[in-house]
């Protein structure tokens, strides 16, 4: 078997094979100078899609048919003088403040989302300010989901340090029409008819970045999913918590006791195991280092009730670098214990396993910060 | 006609080819002009909304434009129009 590791860094795309998912043989940097802000392989067709952006230039959306020999420019969401209006929280009247409109512009993609293997041509982009945009035609055009971008609860989205952000879409593996996005900060959101409406699916969450710690919208989702065998079971890590859902993300369950914090930005699943969940938990929220200063992945096989750490051969002490929400991953082998998985560092470091985070090894260093890792089996 | 001078960084996407020459009595018909003949360049100096990117700078006769959303400022024959990234210092 041969994998590929797609690294997006803040200044370019570098491209790893390995055939032991340990020794990795990396490419040139691709898009030398860009943040690639995303980038990922649709398993249908071969084709890799990289969300890339430039402070001068914009965000750009380019593409590969042949394993990043040569790139296309593709088309990327637009909104077309779409407006849109926030609120923030008064203080002094303990009370929302009138929304305040802004005209959208795209400032970021944040991922791309390739549709299920039975609706192909069908891509998802989450964008910044937080949108949902489908393309039928294999991301040649792209058009804006407007119930998503008018929903009721919108004037309760409040833009996080990151800005307005629709960074993770989950489709359900039995049905390609029950989507998920989560949004920050904004929260989780549940489509069962392909995107034609949405419900929010926050109930039990904290948000305790607002007077209302359990608001309908406004909740600060930092990574989400639905697990492949299960649909039913959700897992997030959340701005201030770690939660599990056991009826499709109706009702959230905090599973965070046990670990060395419940802040953290990036997490992962088995797709092998429906109660394995993994975290790498940071200092909250000021610091956003790993907790207790070492580098650790934290790992549940009993759906959050415990949690165990994964070290070895991950830095100790004084680590004053983070893992974005999107720079932790897993390759999807299924045979149990054989779980490859990556993480890439906001210093630059990338690691890797194949044994499911039970021994690491660094793969690659001295990068520019690692804002999302993505692996795939490709032959 | 005018003369359209392109960045270096910017040219990269057209062949390198750093002159244009570009028609229209504003810069909105002389960047159209210019869109029509390289459309790939339209998004790397405006936003989706049509406002020239913040760290792009727009020189009319080596003075910067005033309607950076509108584009409406008058173009002439004979005239220079620069398109340049703004040093955008302090980021690493």
């Amino acid at each position: 078997m041969t994998y590929e590791l797609l690294v997006s860094t803040r200044k370019g795309l570098v491209i790893g094979r390995s055939e032991d998912r340990l020794r990795w043989e990396f490419s040139d940097t691709h898009f030398m100078g860009w943040q690639i802000d995303y980038a990922v392989r649709d398993p249908r067709n071969g084709r890799i899609h990289v969300a890339a952006s430039h402070m001068q230039w914009g965000p750009h959306i380019h593409r590969s048919d042949d394993d990043g020999a040569t790139w296309q420019e593709a088309a990327a969401p637009e909104f077309h003088g779409e407006t849109y209006s926030y609120s923030d929280w008064d203080p002094a009247t303990d009370s929302w403040m009138a929304p305040v409109e802004h005209e959208a512009s795209l400032e970021r993609v944040w991922t791309i989302q390739p549709g299920a293997a039975s609706t192909p041509g069908v891509l998802y982009a989450g964008v910044d300010p937080a949108a949902l945009f489908v393309s039928t035609d294999d991301g040649d055009s792209w058009e804006l989901c407007r119930s998503l971008w008018e929903h009721e609860t919108r004037p309760m989205w409040v833009p996080g340090a990151a800005g307005m952000t629709l960074h993770h879409i989950a489709i359900a593996e039995d049905d390609p029409q029950h989507l998920y996005v989560g949004i920050s900060s904004a929260g989780v959101f549940e489509s069962l008819d392909g995107g034609a409406t949405w419900a929010a699916r926050n109930s039990g969450c904290v948000a305790d970045h607002l007077p209302d710690a359990e608001p309908e919208a406004g909740q600060c989702v930092h990574s989400l999913y639905v697990h492949p065998g299960d649909s039913s079971r959700l897992f997030q890590q959340h701005h201030p918590g770690v939660y599990r859902s056991d009826d499709g993300g109706a009702q959230w369950t905090p599973i965070h006791d046990g670990l060395p914090g419940e802040f953290g930005f990036a997490s992962t699943i088995d797709p092998a195991d429906r109660d394995a969940f993994y975290v790498i938990p940071l200092q909250f929220d000021q610091a956003r280092v790993p907790a207790d200063g070492d580098l650790r992945v934290y790992r549940t096989r009993d759906a959050g009730t415990s949690w165990e750490p994964l070290g070895n051969g991950l830095p100790n002490g004084h680590v004053l670098q983070g893992v974005y929400r999107q720079a932790l991953t897993n390759d999807g082998v299924s045979d149990a214990g054989e779980l490859g998985l990556y993480l890439g560092t906001s210093g630059g470091h990338v690691y890797a396993s194949n044994d499911g985070g039970e021994r690491w090894a660094e793969v690659l260093d001295h990068l520019a910060p690692v804002t999302a890792v993505r692996c795939a089996e490709v032959g | 006609m005018a003369a359209l001078i392109l960045t270096r960084a910017l040219a990269a996407q057209v062949d390198h080819q750093l002159e244009h020459e570009v028609e229209g009595a504003s810069v909105r018909e002389a960047l159209d002009s210019l869109f029509a003949m390289h459309p790939q360049l339209r998004r790397y100096l405006l936003t989706d909304g049509g406002t020239v990117r913040q760290h792009v700078n727009v020189f009319l006769n080596e003075t910067l434009i005033e309607d950076r959303r509108g584009l409406s400022d008058a173009v002439s024959p004979g005239d220079t129009i620069h398109v340049i990234q703004a040093v955008s210092g302090g980021s690493a």
